[in-house]
């Protein structure tokens, strides 16, 4: 009965020990007059700055984001979004239709060279082009819906007054949440049916050296897609998959990847998606007006049957 | 520290007895900044001929917390919830603990700063957030579209929303008002702004009810140069403190002691 308790008393002794040999370490200091001082190790904001981006500590509260008192880098992330990304976007897509209406005036539209046969080939299944227009709608309805949220502010919200201009921003911003999914369905269709057809090949190299036929004005030889096809192919699949990723992120925000994670998945959703509306910007132009007959092949059944 | 600019003294002296320890007197200091605003409390969007009025005149409402003498009592979230029955999940006010248990823990109650030039108001996408003639950074909730940017811009968490994750439906933005009412359309004082923003005290001459009832004065509210000024004085009293936290992010400066 006794050594039972014995047993305990010392283990508590133990205990008790270490941890009054663990306390001298973060004892109180102490004034020159032995009184504690207050100040002796007490923290300041800018120290703490200094040593961490972000200023933490516990909070009472079941909200473990709360947790961070103060993390400046809002005001830098709020330049960078309003000032530099603005900027650089604009410049990006002007100048990206700038450079088309360019080309557009000096080349013109590049036309068929021996006419048409007037016979059809099926180059694209209906399978095939339901995954490129869904990805295709989608991505032009993300693009103005973010464009909204982007230039909405500047362009937009002078001309219709800031209640119609919440009102379409709203609309906007919940059709551009969910049009994401179908953006994504749509990604990953196109990844899986050409996926075979886009690998590089021995075939892209010659189209190289001829210039693509650009400039000999001779038809360069090509699989089923040809090496500029498979380029704007692979970029928009590693642009899409990163303008997704980041998308979602912002969609179902991870708060274990606090505030800076969200800066960061933002400033890339813009940077990428400003990129992208410049790639299909030029993608949309060969499509349509830059090449004879391109366009018939997305809609009717039977596609084009002389371009290369 | 880098300071850049030491609050002037208030030329508008505070108005309490010479010598008499300002702590106990901070209902005094409250109840003068208000006797020196305009009855039209809340004009709307700050115009460059209402900045100019402001900075002769006008008072520029801030938050200094005295982390010296805060308690971690969390009264001021208790307040703050009360006072403007804010939606659950959502805490317009919480007290953050630093080095937790170790010397030289202080605690410091946080909220939206009300920011000079406020980060949450350039990112807004369709500008629902914008600066009263007082310094008050308001929202309207009707404009408001749940995007979350400016919860990403805030230094101090303060924009939170009472949805979270779904699809990004966020519902409106909510955040510290500085008991003043929203920056809608409802008339100041109403049922239907209440419902909405909370509490309209600042538009009855009252400042934040968190301030007011800090058991301990830590939490202060009022005109910055006002409240700079006592917290100096305590400084200068007692021989310490861990400075204006916050401030240098909020407002370009901090108070120099």
């Amino acid at each position: 009965m006794a050594f039972p308790v014995l047993v305990r008393l010392l283990v508590v002794a133990v205990v008790l020990l270490s941890i009054a040999a663990a306390v001298p370490g973060q004892a109180q200091k102490r004034g020159p007059d032995g009184a504690p001082n207050p100040t002796a190790s007490v923290v300041d904001e800018q120290t703490l700055l200094k040593q961490a981006p972000r200023v933490e500590g516990r909070v009472d509260i079941p909200d473990p984001k709360a947790g961070v008192l103060i993390e400046p880098a809002g005001r830098t992330w709020q330049y960078v979004h309003d000032v530099l990304l603005h900027r650089a976007s604009a410049v990006i897509i002007l100048g990206t239709i700038a450079i088309l209406g360019l080309a557009y005036l000096i080349v013109g539209q590049i036309r068929i060279a021996e006419g048409r046969s007037g016979k059809k080939i099926l180059r694209f299944t209906a399978f095939e082009r339901f995954a490129h227009w869904l990805t295709a709608v989608s991505f032009v309805v993300l693009a103005l819906t973010g464009l909204n949220i982007t230039f909405g502010k500047v362009l937009l919200l002078p001309a219709i007054g800031p209640d119609a201009f919440a009102l379409v921003s709203q609309a906007a911003k919940y059709v551009h949440d969910f049009t994401g999914f179908s953006f994504a369905i749509g990604l990953v269709l196109i990844v899986v049916i050409f996926f075979r057809d886009n690998l590089f090949e021995k075939i892209d190299l010659d189209w190289i050296k001829q210039g693509g036929g650009f400039i000999k004005n001779k038809h360069a030889p090509a699989g089923r897609f040809n090496f500029g096809e498979k380029l704007v192919f692979w970029l928009s699949m590693a642009i899409g998959a990163a303008v997704s990723v980041s998308g979602f992120l912002l969609l179902f925000p991870v708060y274990g990847f606090g505030i800076a994670g969200m800066q960061l998945a933002q400033i890339v959703h813009t940077v990428v998606a400003v990129l992208f509306i410049a790639l299909i910007s030029a993608h949309i132009y060969i499509g349509t007006i830059g090449m004879e007959g391109c366009i018939r092949g997305h809609g009717h059944r039977r596609g084009r049957s002389q371009l290369g | 520290m880098p300071v850049v600019r030491e609050p002037a003294i208030a030329t508008r002296a505070v108005e309490y007895p010479k010598g008499t320890d300002p702590i106990v007197l901070g209902e005094s200091v409250n109840t003068y900044d208000l006797r020196l605003r305009s009855t039209e409390w809340h004009a709307g969007p700050i115009t460059e001929s209402g900045r100019k009025e402001r900075t002769k005149a006008m008072v520029r409402m801030k938050f200094l917390c005295d982390a010296d003498r805060c308690i971690d009592c969390n009264a001021c979230v208790t307040a703050c919830k009360n006072e403007n029955e804010v939606p659950w999940g959502i805490n317009r006010r919480r007290v953050v603990t630093i080095n937790d248990g170790k010397p030289g823990e202080r605690s410091v109650s946080m909220a939206c700063m009300h920011c000079t030039d406020a980060p949450c108001a350039a990112v807004c996408p369709v500008s629902c957030i914008y600066p009263t003639e007082d310094g008050v950074v308001l929202h309207s909730k009707d404009l408001c579209i749940g995007c979350g940017y400016c919860f990403y811009a805030c230094p101090f968490g303060a924009p939170q929303y009472p949805k979270v994750g779904n699809f990004g439906s966020r519902g409106k933005m909510d955040k510290c008002t500085y008991c003043a009412g929203g920056g809608g359309p409802e008339a100041p004082g109403s049922a239907e702004e209440f419902a909405k923003y909370g509490s309209n005290r600042f538009g009855e001459g009252k400042l934040p009810m968190c301030a007011e009832m800090c058991s301990t004065k830590s939490l202060l509210a009022g005109d910055g140069e006002v409240i700079a000024q006592i917290y100096k004085e305590r400084v200068f009293k007692r021989g310490y403190g861990s400075g204006s936290w916050g401030w240098m992010t909020a407002y370009g400066e901090a108070v120099r002691v």
